[in-house]
């Protein structure tokens, strides 16, 4: 399978950090599905199989989702923000996420998550899908599906040919080299057959149990060849005319500084939906007060602060009317030293890792609302360590004199006290909302480590952190990095921990004293059978957690906490009820909304409301 | 005539007045609160901050930096509570405050532990705005000290010079007063990334000399034509004398002036700074705190109330007392 380019993305996505947690995370977490991990098999009208599902394991642990108060109503426009950054209207080489979400409103992919936080796979332009072994994929496409106008053709399988020749030849129409963001990925396929129109077989030039798991991704989008061919060389400019798609919403406006508009597909292949006639999304609001402002107006349907203790009062304000969504937070917080300067001992960096107190910070910054992640975060319900089995290991327990006493140890047998001063950055996209880190991250080591060498200072991802990545220069940081966009966590782990892992910027693997994990990551990238890719997973998550994930440290995750007025019937894994919160997908989800969101005029709440029309 | 001059422009507590009895501080302050009565809450105000910027280590009660928790007396383990994660426990209807071991005592409203009240990161305001002070008072003080030491000694040299060395630096001067002083800041701010505090300060006092050079050379002009001067230059005196001997005294009142009305705006411009987020990142200072405690003003309004309120009371504070000082050193409002 292609190594992860999913956190190659995910870095990229940091250009767009601040803006995306803002708004965008609580918005797009509230996309969404069910449980059950995918398999080998599905179709449209059967449930995929679930032998081996890890999702299967962690049933149990699952909230239990509750029905909607009532069935889906057709019809209203929705007012809710789309994080509007958009660098592309490619989607093969855009890299920021909001051209790739917004794509999963206006285009389809072969293959969909029915449920993002665990991974059943379900059919979506593929009416079934076939894995006949680990390197071998047949995809039995739907008939009678249309591109949207002006193209209005049926879709074939020469598109899904063209969306992966593109990509893996990484060349324009004319013959220039293109940007291709995914072209590692689409490379390990190495024979595409087209027997009829309707029928695709790809073989890979490895097996790779993550296959369907990255077509399912939310940046694996199928855009029109016509369309994007002729808007191929002009792709930085905005216009709704260069996304041509399949899916349940036609893009009305796509422009530089306006409102993004979505009217619905009247021909969309899913007959049922969307729900939705359309959907308006106001330009980001730079002002958290109008924000809040708009939405107290009912001139947007759903809101989100960065503070939850805001939303914790306007629902209270509201009560009756609003009800309240929580989400875990796709943005995971990290922890990197850099073992190639100031942590070439591994003692140092587990030292660290028992210094900082997970706890303490996620009661600092988001007040309580997170979880603990290890090296797999918890979003990634079918393979993380369980809370209780992490609490276990360093650095989680909450035995904090305990932890502090082993870090000073670790400190002084490491060398700590000769480093010097250490300084531990925090770029600007974080400081934005939480601006006084650079006080308290310091602090919070000088007192475990019993010593007063920390400090913090502002550091920019553009400019100073991921220039420097792959030179092995970027300095130590503190932020939220890589973004959770799929509920398998193999292709991060090879990323990070294999040798010729793209995103290995610490070199581990290779440096005295580090265990051989490529051979360990290799087995499990192979595995199709999910029971056994979990437990590999858990073999190997063990070894990284042992030594403090060798300065790549997963910290936590946190959860986002959104208002929706009642009328607003959202995206969730599970509505809300009887004074229970609903439950957001962690995972992006967004290609569930045409299913799952509709506007209740009937909803007392929905008097007053500004009309809202396309 | 000469030593008339001379004298008048002096402070009037060291002047003297025709051989009478030199009259005390005491007298002179009482005169003067009397006479210049905002100008003497200036004063107050001024002593007071200082006061507090001195003695701030002991009067503070906390770190600045220290965060207050409780402990929840109802934590459940994650044992008892069945191994749930906090995700499922929150979407059981839980809140958080009943989930989590410790909380942090945010946005806590003025009581007798914090006087007024906790901050986001549940950090004691008063701890914030008494250590905000020291370094508000800081940077007033020391880029003021920076403009008008530079204005003096530029100022007095183009001035007495005059010709090509006048002409050089007044253009100087000009084009620096053309660029808007919080752009240059920002732009100096910039490019140093996240510069030293020293060099804030620096910065600051850097953008302030030219109102200074302006002033001292306004008064060298005036002052090099007068009797003495020229009585100086006819026995022999250097250039370097009669710069530090006879005219630098003569500047000093107006400089005194300058000084004490630009503290309040290098206060207020450190201020935007930080509230731009442009600010020393690791101190705490007053603008910084306004701009954290904006987003929630209606909802928690005491950080940006007292960290703005110490703002305006200690700016207020400086440009009454520069004004009322102002007004006891020039002859010609000293009437008034």
């Amino acid at each position: 399978m292609s190594q992860g380019f999913r956190r190659a993305i995910g870095r990229r996505q940091l250009l767009h950090g601040g803006l995306a947690l803002a708004g965008a995370a609580a918005f797009a977490a509230a996309c969404g599905g069910d449980d059950n991990k995918s398999t080998t098999s599905g179709n449209a009208t059967t449930a995929p199989s679930t032998s081996g599902s890890p999702a299967a394991a962690q049933a149990t642990t699952a909230p239990a989702a509750s029905p909607a108060a009532a069935a889906p109503v057709k019809g209203g426009v929705l007012r809710a923000q789309i994080p509007n950054v958009f660098d592309s209207t490619d989607v093969h080489r855009a890299l920021g996420d909001p051209t790739l979400w917004t794509s999963n409103y206006v285009y389809n992919k072969l293959v969909m998550y029915k449920n993002p936080d665990t991974g059943e796979i379900e059919p979506d332009l593929a009416e079934k899908f076939e894995a006949v072994d680990a390197g071998t994929y047949v995809f039995n496409l739907r008939k009678g599906v249309k591109w949207h106008p002006p193209v209005s053709r049926e879709f074939t399988a020469e598109d899904v040919k063209w969306h992966i020749e593109r990509q893996a030849g990484g060349k324009l129409k004319d013959g220039s080299e293109g940007a291709f963001t995914r072209s590692a990925f689409y490379k390990s396929v190495t024979k595409i057959e087209t027997p009829d129109n309707h029928t695709v077989r790809l073989t890979l030039n490895a097996p790779n149990g993550t296959f369907l798991d990255r077509l399912a991704a939310y940046f694996s989008t199928l855009p029109n060849r016509e369309t994007t061919e002729k808007f191929e060389t002009d792709h930085r400019t905005l216009t709704e005319q260069a996304l041509v798609g399949t899916g349940p919403f036609i893009l009305q406006q796509l422009r530089a500084g306006q409102e993004v508009k979505l009217k619905k597909n009247p021909e969309y292949f899913k007959k049922d939906e969307p729900n939705l006639d359309g959907w308006l999304a106001p330009l980001l609001f730079e002002d958290p007060n109008a924000y809040r402002a708009a939405f107290q107006q009912k001139q947007v349907d759903g809101y989100g602060s960065p503070d939850p203790s805001q939303t914790k009062a306007i629902l209270d304000a509201n009560k009756g009317a609003m009800y309240e969504v929580l989400t875990g937070t796709a943005n995971t917080v990290y922890l990197h030293l850099n073992r190639n300067k100031q942590f070439k001992d591994i003692r140092l960096i587990k030292a660290l890792n028992l210094a900082f107190d997970r706890d303490q910070m996620i009661q600092t910054f988001h007040q309580g609302l997170g979880q603990k992640s290890g090296a797999v975060t918890w979003l990634q319900e079918g393979f993380a360590i369980p809370p209780a089995d992490l609490e276990k290991l360093a650095g989680y327990t909450k035995d904090r004199e305990a932890a502090k006493k082993e870090a000073r140890a670790l400190w002084e047998a490491g060398g700590g006290p000769a480093l010097g001063e250490v300084d531990i950055k925090v770029p600007d996209t974080w400081l934005a909302n939480w601006p006084d880190t650079t006080q308290i991250l310091p602090k919070m080591f000088n007192e475990a480590l019993g010593v007063s060498q920390f400090k913090s200072t502002k550091s920019s991802y553009n400019e100073e952190i991921i220039p420097n990545l792959a030179n092995g220069n970027f300095p130590n940081w503190f932020a939220w990095t890589s973004q959770v966009n799929s509920p398998d966590p193999r292709n991060d782990l090879r990323n990070v921990y294999h040798t010729k892992g793209s995103l290995n910027f610490n070199k581990v693997g290779s440096l005295p004293g580090d265990p051989n994990l490529d051979a360990q990551i290799d087995a499990v990238m192979n595995l199709t059978d999910l029971k056994q890719a979990v437990a590999k997973v858990r073999e190997i998550q063990n070894i990284i957690m042992d030594n403090a994930q060798f300065g790549n440290i997963v910290l936590y995750n946190y959860i986002g906490r959104s208002a929706n007025w009642n009328y607003y019937k959202a995206n969730l894994k599970s509505q809300a009820s009887g004074g229970r919160p609903g439950a957001g997908y962690n995972i992006f989800a967004g290609h569930l909304t045409a299913r799952n969101t509709w506007i209740d005029t009937k909803d007392p709440s929905y008097q007053g409301r500004p009309p809202a029309g396309l | 005539m000469a030593q008339s001059d001379a004298v008048s422009i002096l402070p009037e507590s060291v002047s003297i007045e025709g051989g009478g009895r030199r009259k005390g501080f005491l007298t002179h302050a009482v005169r003067f609160a009397r006479k210049r009565k905002l100008g003497a809450f200036g004063v107050l105000v001024v002593l007071f901050v200082l006061a507090i910027a001195i003695v701030s280590p002991l009067i503070q009660r906390y770190d600045d930096n220290r965060q207050f928790q409780s402990r929840n007396p109802n934590f459940q383990t994650s044992t008892s509570s069945g191994g749930a994660s906090i995700l499922e426990q929150l979407q059981q209807g839980k809140s958080e405050k009943e989930i989590a071991e410790f909380n942090i005592d945010r946005f806590e409203a003025p009581s007798g532990r914090h006087w007024l009240g906790t901050d986001q990161f549940g950090r004691d305001i008063y701890a914030r705005v008494i250590v905000g002070a020291r370094l508000a008072v800081l940077i007033g003080v020391g880029a003021s000290a920076i403009a008008v030491v530079a204005g003096l000694f530029i100022g007095v040299i183009s001035g007495y010079f005059g010709g090509a060395v006048d002409l050089l630096v007044q253009r100087f001067v000009d084009g620096l007063q053309a660029f808007p002083a919080l752009v240059l800041l920002l732009l100096i701010v910039q490019v140093m990334e996240e510069p030293p505090l020293w060099l804030t300060i620096a910065g600051l006092g850097f953008l302030g000399w030219a109102t200074s050079v302006r002033i001292v050379r306004s008064a060298v002009l005036s002052i090099a034509q007068q009797p003495y001067i020229e009585a100086a230059k006819s026995f022999g005196a250097s250039s370097l004398r009669i710069m530090m001997q006879h005219i630098v005294p003569n500047v000093v009142a107006p400089l005194i002036i300058v000084f004490s009305i630009s503290i309040g705006v290098y206060i207020l411009a450190e201020a935007s700074l930080s509230f731009l987020g442009f600010g020393p990142a690791d101190k705490t200072t007053w603008g910084k705190m306004v701009n954290a405690g904006r987003n929630a003003v209606d909802l928690h309004p005491w950080e940006a109330l007292f960290s703005g309120l110490a703002i305006t009371v200690t700016v207020l504070g400086f440009n009454l007392a520069g004004d009322a000082i102002r007004d006891e050193l020039d002859p010609r409002l000293r009437g008034r």
